[in-house]
C-alpha cells in the first residue's frame, strides 16, 4: 500500500467546493438580510401609511375628536409595535388654505371668491425600525414619519 | 478535455449565478416596495383632494370650477404629497400618463366608466392622480429582456371619490332635521317629515303618542321614552318602528357655509318699530326690530343682517310679498339675537332666496352663526310657513305653537339646531326635495365623505 505523502492532501480537491460555499455562504445570508431588512422597512412605511389615512378618515368625519383619531390609527396597524401617533390637530381655514385657526378658535367670516369655510384633521403617525443588522454608515433606529391630513364639512 | 473534469472554481461560478439571483431579489424588494409605499401615499392624497373638491361641489354648482380646483390643489398641499402646487385638468375620463404629479377632477366621476355606482352623478367628486415613478434597478434587469429602455419608470394611478353621503346607510336621503339633542315636552307632538328623516346626536326624549313620519330617525344618545313604553305611534318610512339608536356620528352638514358680509345699514334701519303696512328694506339693522300686536309688516326681498331680535307680538304678521324664487328671497341673519314669536297669534310667511346674494344664503332662511347662542321660539299660527333653512348651530329652537307649522311649503326645507324642544301638541311639517330633482341647488343635509 503506497503510503500517503502528507504534501499530498495539499494537492486534493475533494470538498474543495465545500469550503468554496463556507467562504461564500455569509455573504450570501448577508444580501439576504440585506433584502429582508429592506421589505420589512417598506412594510412598516406602508403600514403607518396607512394609519395616518385611516386617522385622517375617521377625523374627516369627526374633525373634532382628536382621541378618536388617534384610536384609529393604532387599531388600523395593530402590528407595529412601538407605534407613535402625534396629538392629531384640526383648525378651520378657508377652502384655499387662507385664514386658518387652529381649533377652529376664530371661524373665518369671509373668504375670497366665495370659497367655504372647511375643517382640516392633520395627522403625524411615525415609527422606528429597527434594521436586523446594524448595517454601516446607517441609523440603527431609523424613524418613519407618515403624514397625512383630510378636509371635512364641520364638527 | 481534462478541463471538463476539473472541478476546482466550480463553486466561484455557481456562486456568482446565485449572487446575480439574489441581487436582482433583493432590487425587486427595494423596488417593489418603494412603489407600493408610493402607491399608499398617492392614494391619502387622492382621497384629501377629493374630500376637499366635494366639499366645493354645491359652491360650484354641481359642476367643476376654479374654487373646486383651488381648494383641491390646497389639499394636496395640505397633504405634503408635493410642495409645488398641482393645477388640475377638469373633465377628462382617460388618464394619460405623466411625468411629474398630474391632477384630474370630474365632478360626475367617469373615469371607470358605466361599471362605476357613481357614474356620471353630479353629487360626486372624482380625483385622478397620475404620477411616473423610477424605479432604481427594474430598467437595469429591463437591458436582460432585450428592451434597453428598461421598465425605469412605473405610471402609478391613485382615483378616489367623495361626495354627500348620508347618515343612514343604503338611504338617498338626508336628515331634514340634525340637532344635538331633542326633546318632546307633551304628548301628540305630530311630525311629518317627507323625503328625509331626523338625526339626533344626543339625547332623545319624547312623550306620549307623539308620532312621526319620516324616513328615519336616529338618536347617538340615550333614548327616554317618557311615558310612552310600547305607546307611541311611530310610523317610520322605513323598516324601523321606533327611534333607533346609531353610533355613526355625522357632523354640522352645514357648517361649510360661507359666511356673508355685512351690508350697509338698511335705509329703514331706524325704524325699529314699524307702523301697520310697513315695508323694511334688506340691509343692516344694529338694533333689530320690534313689531307690536296687530301690525303687518312686510319684507322686502333681500338680506336682513340682524344684531338684535325681530320680536313679533300677538296679532302681529311678517311676510315677505315680493319673494318670488331665485334672488327674490329673504335671508334673516341674526348676528345677535333671533326671530321671536310671542303668540300663536302671530303669522310668518317668508321665503328663502334659491340663489345665493351674500354668502352661501342660498335657501337660508334663518341663520345664525355659531358665536350666537340665541334661541328662536315658533309661537303662531297655522297659516304661517317657512320656506327655506332653520339654521342655529349654538341655538335652542322650541316649538309652542299648538296650531301647527308647515317648515317648507314650496319644498326646500331643513332644521340644523344645536337643541330642538317640541313644547305643545305640534303639527309640524318639513318637505325635502330628493337630490338632483325639482329645485335647483336645494340643501341637503348629508355629510361629505369618501364614496370609494
Amino acid at each position: 500500500m503506497k503510503r500517503r505523502n502528507r504534501f499530498d492532501l495539499l494537492g486534493e480537491e475533494c470538498g474543495a467546493s465545500l469550503v468554496e460555499l463556507a467562504l461564500i455562504f455569509p455573504l450570501f445570508v448577508l444580501i439576504l438580510l440585506g433584502a429582508v431588512d429592506f421589505a420589512r422597512a417598506y412594510y412598516l412605511a406602508t403600514e403607518i401609511a396607512g394609519a395616518a389615512q385611516a386617522a385622517a378618515i375617521y377625523g374627516s368625519e369627526n374633525p373634532n375628536d382628536t382621541a378618536g383619531m388617534t384610536v384609529a390609527a393604532q387599531d388600523d396597524a395593530p402590528n407595529v409595535p412601538n407605534l407613535s401617533v402625534q396629538t392629531p390637530t384640526y383648525g378651520c381655514e378657508c377652502a384655499d388654505g387662507s385664514s386658518y385657526s387652529a381649533s377652529c378658535a376664530v371661524t373665518p367670516t369671509s373668504c375670497p371668491n366665495s370659497l367655504n369655510v372647511i375643517y382640516r384633521v392633520n395627522i403625524s403617525v411615525s415609527a422606528t425600525y429597527t434594521p436586523i443588522l446594524p448595517w454601516p454608515g446607517m441609523n440603527y433606529n431609523m424613524k418613519f414619519t407618515s403624514n397625512a391630513s383630510m378636509r371635512s364639512a364641520g364638527s | 478535455m481534462r478541463i471538463f473534469n476539473d472541478e476546482s472554481g466550480a463553486m466561484t461560478i455557481l456562486s456568482s449565478l446565485s449572487l446575480g439571483v439574489l441581487m436582482g431579489a433583493m432590487a425587486l424588494a427595494i423596488d417593489v416596495g418603494n412603489i407600493h409605499t408610493r402607491q399608499r401615499q398617492l392614494q391619502t392624497a387622492a382621497d384629501s383632494a377629493a374630500l376637499a373638491a366635494a366639499l366645493e361641489i354645491g359652491n360650484c354648482g354641481n359642476t367643476t370650477c376654479a374654487n373646486m380646483n383651488t381648494a383641491a390643489s390646497k389639499a394636496l398641499l395640505e397633504d405634503e404629497i408635493t410642495s409645488s402646487t398641482v393645477t388640475p385638468t377638469d373633465s377628462q375620463c382617460t388618464v394619460p400618463s405623466s411625468t411629474t404629479l398630474a391632477m384630474i377632477i370630474n365632478v360626475g366621476p367617469c373615469v371607470l366608466g358605466t361599471n362605476d355606482p357613481n357614474h356620471g352623478n353630479n353629487n360626486v367628486a372624482e380625483v385622478v392622480l397620475t404620477e411616473s415613478q423610477n424605479t432604481f434597478f427594474a430598467g437595469m434587469i429591463g437591458i436582460f429582456y432585450g428592451n434597453s429602455a428598461g421598465i425605469s419608470k412605473m405610471n402609478l394611478i391613485a382615483r378616489a371619490e367623495a361626495g354627500e353621503a348620508y347618515i343612514q346607510s343604503g338611504s338617498s336621503v338626508g336628515d331634514c332635521i340634525y340637532t344635538k339633542s331633542m326633546e318632546f315636552n307633551s304628548s301628540n307632538g305630530n311630525f311629518t317629515l317627507t323625503n328625509c328623516g331626523i338625526y339626533d346626536g344626543g339625547n332623545l326624549q319624547t312623550d306620549n303618542d307623539d308620532s312621526t313620519t319620516a324616513s328615519f330617525f336616529l338618536y347617538t344618545g340615550t333614548w327616554n321614552p317618557n311615558n310612552c313604553n310600547g305607546s307611541c305611534s311611530w310610523t317610520l318610512g322605513d323598516s324601523e318602528t321606533q327611534p333607533s339608536h346609531t353610533t355613526a356620528t355625522q357632523s354640522d352638514p352645514l357648517a361649510g357655509l360661507t359666511a356673508p358680509t355685512q351690508p350697509a345699514n338698511s335705509t329703514t334701519a331706524g325704524n325699529t318699530t314699524p307702523n301697520n303696512g310697513a315695508t323694511l328694506q334688506p340691509g343692516y339693522y344694529p338694533n333689530g326690530v320690534n313689531l307690536n300686536s296687530n301690525v303687518s309688516v312686510n319684507l322686502a326681498p333681500g338680506f336682513y343682517w340682524m344684531n338684535g331680535s325681530i320680536n313679533v307680538d300677538s296679532g302681529s304678521t311678517l311676510t315677505c310679498t315680493g319673494c318670488t324664487g331665485g334672488t327674490n328671497g329673504v335671508t334673516l341673519y341674526f348676528a345677535n339675537g333671533s326671530l321671536q314669536m310671542n303668540s300663536n297669534s302671530t303669522t310668518i310667511q317668508l321665503t328663502a332666496p334659491t340663489v345665493s346674494t351674500n354668502g352661501s344664503n342660498a335657501n337660508m332662511l334663518i341663520w345664525e352663526p355659531s358665536t350666537n347662542s340665541s334661541g328662536m321660539t315658533i309661537d303662531t299660527s297655522s297659516s304661517s310657513y317657512f320656506t327655506g333653512t332653520i339654521y342655529m348651530p349654538n341655538g335652542e329652537l322650541t316649538l309652542n305653537s299648538g296650531a301647527g307649522v308647515t317648515i317648507n311649503a314650496a319644498g326646500v326645507a331643513a332644521v340644523d339646531v344645536a337643541n330642538f324642544m317640541v313644547n305643545d301638541s305640534e303639527h309640524f311639517n318639513v318637505t325635502a326635495v330628493l337630490p338632483g330633482t325639482a329645485v335647483a341647488n336645494p340643501p341637503k343635509l348629508g355629510t361629505f365623505a369618501l364614496l370609494e
